[in-house]
């Protein structure tokens, strides 16, 4: 019987000592004018602090924070200096920059030219799939050479084939620099441990695996970007936690919980006529639809531009955003967003929406719709415009990344496809290279498999080419080369967006969110 | 009860062993040693079983690993490498093999995804989880019980015919809500309408006020729940000659209920927390969804459903499934404490 009354006066006690807590723990959150912090959210966990290897969202996010790259995307203008004062190309395969010289990594050292080449020659030498990304949007598919000469403060970059695309490239989040405390402790580096390694305005102080990350503001850091329209104090700290739900994110916002949060539906409605609210979009993804022209794998689209023709005339591109974005998408005129740089930014080459045409071609015909999983109300809305022309539509809808594994590799099973195009990193070609040129089994990106010479043929001028202006005249010709020959259908680009409640200010930078640009506004 | 156990001695006669020594403190031992046994070998049996099946399971989540982690900008040869790295290019009993090595040594592996042992990335969530769960069940168990002892007595012998009505209809109500629905109802009153507690775990919040929210709505069904059964046990209990006695002695009722009812209702009401905290851990990985609670719930479904995390998958099922393992024996071990007939003896 004692036992049972202890039992009863412990279950009592421990009830007691949680309603106390509850009770006592917690604060009304602090608005822009009382604090130095900013609360955001991050849609997944963050895998690495190693930049270099940095491959989700979250990872190129918070790489943004603790390391500078030596551009940085601007706002008045495409580029701006990071730890470059100045740049130049004398041709696609030879670059030259001036390193600012009142840079210092998070420990105090300084980061000279050679600081930048050691940490340019550790992500070219990894053998690892992030870095080998970061490698080919930065320096192209050949070998990298730099050359770094202390005294003169200049940082030379030789390329064995000619990549045009390179002064975009090393605005990437993943060519941050990182600094030889970290590249002498890579373990630690990839755990956010090393706080020497950090070459940006932050520092992490704290994270939990799988939880939150917590980044403070350097007092020594004095390296901002020369942006003409970032307003504010840049926060003394910022905190991360992992949140993907959107509706949780939009109560969080509305009630202080965070200060920033994104959102890619119609939860940043209930911000946009709030004057509370500040709001920035920026395209997320691109959403095209593929036709399979592989040789031999029983496409109905292989050498029938017609019939790929009648498809395009059969969808409606604002029917698909009311269906898969809640209306939110913005419109797409090629193969990546039109705010992207050298993009085509009219509609001419793109077929008119016309069912009954469509229908004359595509009534009897029997494609093979594939898909991502989580994304029924497109794939209803696509399966029953084709039906509606007259077609007979198999949906298949695995796994995004078996989806991602079919199109690539197993051509044999579909014959049209719903791809979503990476719209974050600016660079024009890489979606291109979907649609023209080697294969994944070619060791390419084509995942139309097109026979596109012409095409290639601009493609590989324009990543010759020293100067913008030749770039994107080839770009754009190759771009319509594809649309031309309808390889793909462009569809919508889903645009995200970012608010800011009152006190607070974020920023997209040439079409680019930049989480270092977040500010306190009082 | 124990007291009864106690009071009701066998009788000798024709063919009844003759028991040596003190009869009842050696039994007793003898109950405890073997009860131990039983459960320690079930115990090791069921994580064996569990290690196996959550290897072979994870097997079937569609998705490949290697190309979700390598990124959608990946090459074949840098999915290819991304497979070499994590192991997955090894014959199926050559992983099963190493896997099986490493989980003796409690190693699970290194996390695809965020290239740590997996076990470390579990254990920062489990603490989280933990704290509302374990915190709900206390509270589902106290409120329940008390709920259901004040309605029992209150309507004993047919007294108070609306109030059990009433008690029986709103509590079988909200016991079947889901517990999702009631923690989305949860958000929408006291955080969105009211605006008196936070919608989300944030770093903006506390803890203990980010818990209020997630741990009431684990603890509501449940309550209710608890609060049914011991509002029958009640009656069953009051109707019994001791109580009865003790009411006849005009004892004051603290003492009536408190020394006399409640540790007689303290058996059931024990068996079912430990069945509603197995329960509620599954429950409380939806609920953290809901209220962006940093429990095993996110990581769960991130290495699920975007990563492919085997490692982190193993780690997370196999620390639930141990939890709830040796949280059912701790109550058992309870139980047995209370009522030594739930050592499963036939004693006497």
């Amino acid at each position: 019987m004692v036992r049972k009354s202890l039992l009863t006066t412990a279950a009592v006690v421990a009830v007691g000592s949680l309603a106390l807590a509850g009770c006592s723990g917690g604060s009304a959150p602090a608005d822009g004018a009382e604090t130095d912090t900013i609360n955001a959210e991050l849609w997944y966990a963050p895998a690495t602090f190693d930049p270099a290897k940095a491959s989700a969202t979250s990872d190129r996010t918070i790489a943004r924070l603790g390391f500078d790259t030596l551009l940085r995307q601007g706002d008045t203008e495409a580029l701006v200096g990071g730890l470059a004062t100045e740049w130049e190309s004398t041709s696609a395969s030879e670059y030259s920059f001036t390193i600012r010289d009142d840079a210092t990594c998070a420990d105090g050292t300084a980061i000279t030219p050679s600081v930048i080449a050691a940490s340019f020659e550790y992500l070219t030498g990894l053998e690892d799939s992030g870095a080998q990304t970061w490698k080919a949007q930065a320096f192209g598919t050949g070998e990298a050479t730099f050359t770094a000469d202390d005294e003169a403060g200049t940082l030379d970059v030789s390329l064995s084939e000619p990549y045009s695309q390179l002064l975009y490239g090393v605005t990437g989040s993943g060519t941050g620099i990182i600094c030889p405390a970290g590249l002498e402790d890579t373990e630690g580096l990839a755990a956010g441990t090393v706080e020497g390694a950090f070459s940006g305005p932050y520092t992490l102080t704290d994270s939990t695996a799988g939880v939150s990350a917590t980044y403070s503001l350097r007092d020594d850091y004095d390296a901002w970007p020369a942006w003409e329209t970032v307003e504010g104090e840049p926060a003394a700290t910022i905190n991360l936690t992992v949140q993907p739900d959107s509706n949780t994110s939009a109560n969080l916002l509305e009630s202080g919980g965070v200060d920033v949060a994104r959102f890619y539906d119609s939860n940043a409605l209930r911000f946009e006529e709030d004057d509370s609210y500040s709001v920035v979009s920026f395209a997320s993804s691109a959403y095209n639809l593929v036709f399979n022209q592989s040789p031999g794998s029983g496409s109905v689209f292989e050498g029938n531009p017609e019939l790929r023709a009648a498809v395009a005339q059969a969808i409606d591109p604002q029917g698909f955003n009311n269906a898969g974005l809640d209306g939110l998408g913005v419109e797409q005129f090629t193969v990546n967003s039109a705010s992207y740089n050298c993009a085509l930014e009219e509609p001419s080459l793109l077929h008119d929406y016309d069912p009954a045409a469509a229908s004359e071609l595509l009534t009897g015909q029997n494609i093979r719709l594939l898909i991502m999983s989580n994304w029924d109300p497109a794939a209803d809305y696509l399966a029953e415009s084709l039906r509606a022309a007259g077609a007979t539509v198999e949906v298949s809808a695995p796994d995004p990344a078996d989806w991602t594994k079919q199109m690539r590799t197993e051509p044999g099973t579909w014959d049209v496809a719903v791809a979503a195009e990476n719209a974050e990193s600016g660079l024009i070609h890489l979606s291109i290279a979907r649609y023209l040129g080697p294969t994944y089994a070619e060791g390419g990106t084509n995942v139309a498999y097109t026979d596109n010479p012409e095409g290639v043929e601009f493609y590989e001028a324009g990543m010759n080419a020293a100067d913008s202006e030749t770039q994107c005249e080839n770009f754009l010709a190759a771009q319509e080369t594809i649309l031309e020959d309808t390889a793909m259908m462009p569809l919508i680009t889903d645009t995200h967006r970012y608010v800011a409640r009152d006190g607070f200010a974020t920023y997209v930078l040439s079409g680019y969110w930049d989480i270092s640009a977040m500010r306190i506004v009082g | 009860m124990s007291t009864q156990t106690h009071e009701s001695s066998p009788v000798s006669g024709p063919g009844t062993p003759v028991l040596d020594g003190p009869p009842r403190a050696a039994s007793l031992g003898g109950a405890w040693r073997r009860f131990l046994l039983r459960r320690g070998v079930g115990l090791v049996i069921n994580l064996a079983l569990l290690v196996i099946v959550t290897f072979l399971i994870v097997q079937l989540i569609p998705g490949d690993p290697a190309t979700a982690i390598a990124g959608e900008s990946a090459t074949l040869a840098q999915v290819e490498l991304v497979r070499t790295q994590l192991g997955l290019d090894q014959p199926f009993f050559v992983q099963f093999g190493t896997y099986l090595l490493g989980v003796l040594q409690l190693d699970f592996g290194t996390s695809f995804r965020y290239r740590v042992p997996a076990l470390e990335v579990v254990m920062a969530a489990v603490p989280f989880t933990l704290a509302i769960t374990v915190a709900a069940v206390i509270l589902l168990l106290v409120l329940g019980l008390a709920l259901g002892m004040a309605v029992g007595v209150a309507t004993r012998g047919d007294r108070r015919r609306w109030l059990g009505g009433t008690f029986n209809v709103v509590t079988g109500v909200i016991s079947s809500v889901p517990v999702y629905v009631q923690a989305t109802a949860f958000v929408v009153i006291f955080a969105v309408l009211l605006r008196v507690l936070p919608p989300a775990y944030s770093p903006a919040y506390g803890f203990g006020i980010a818990a209020i929210l997630p741990i009431a709505s684990l603890t509501v069904g449940g309550m209710c729940s608890v609060a049914r059964i011991v509002r029958r046990e009640t009656a069953v209990i009051l109707e019994q000659d001791y109580m009865r006695t003790a009411r006849g002695w005009r004892l004051p009722a603290l003492s009536l209920y408190a020394r006399h009812m409640l540790p007689n209702l303290l058996t059931t009401a024990l068996t079912l927390s430990g069945i509603i905290l197995t329960a509620l851990l599954g429950s409380a990985l939806i609920t953290e969804a809901v209220f962006a609670w940093p429990g095993l719930g996110g990581v769960i479904v991130q290495a699920i459903a975007i990563d492919k995390d085997y490692p982190i998958i193993r780690a997370a099922v196999f620390v639930i499934g141990l939890i709830s393992l040796v949280i059912t024996l701790v109550i058992d071990v309870i139980l047995g404490l209370i009522d030594p007939r739930t050592l499963g003896e036939k004693r006497g």
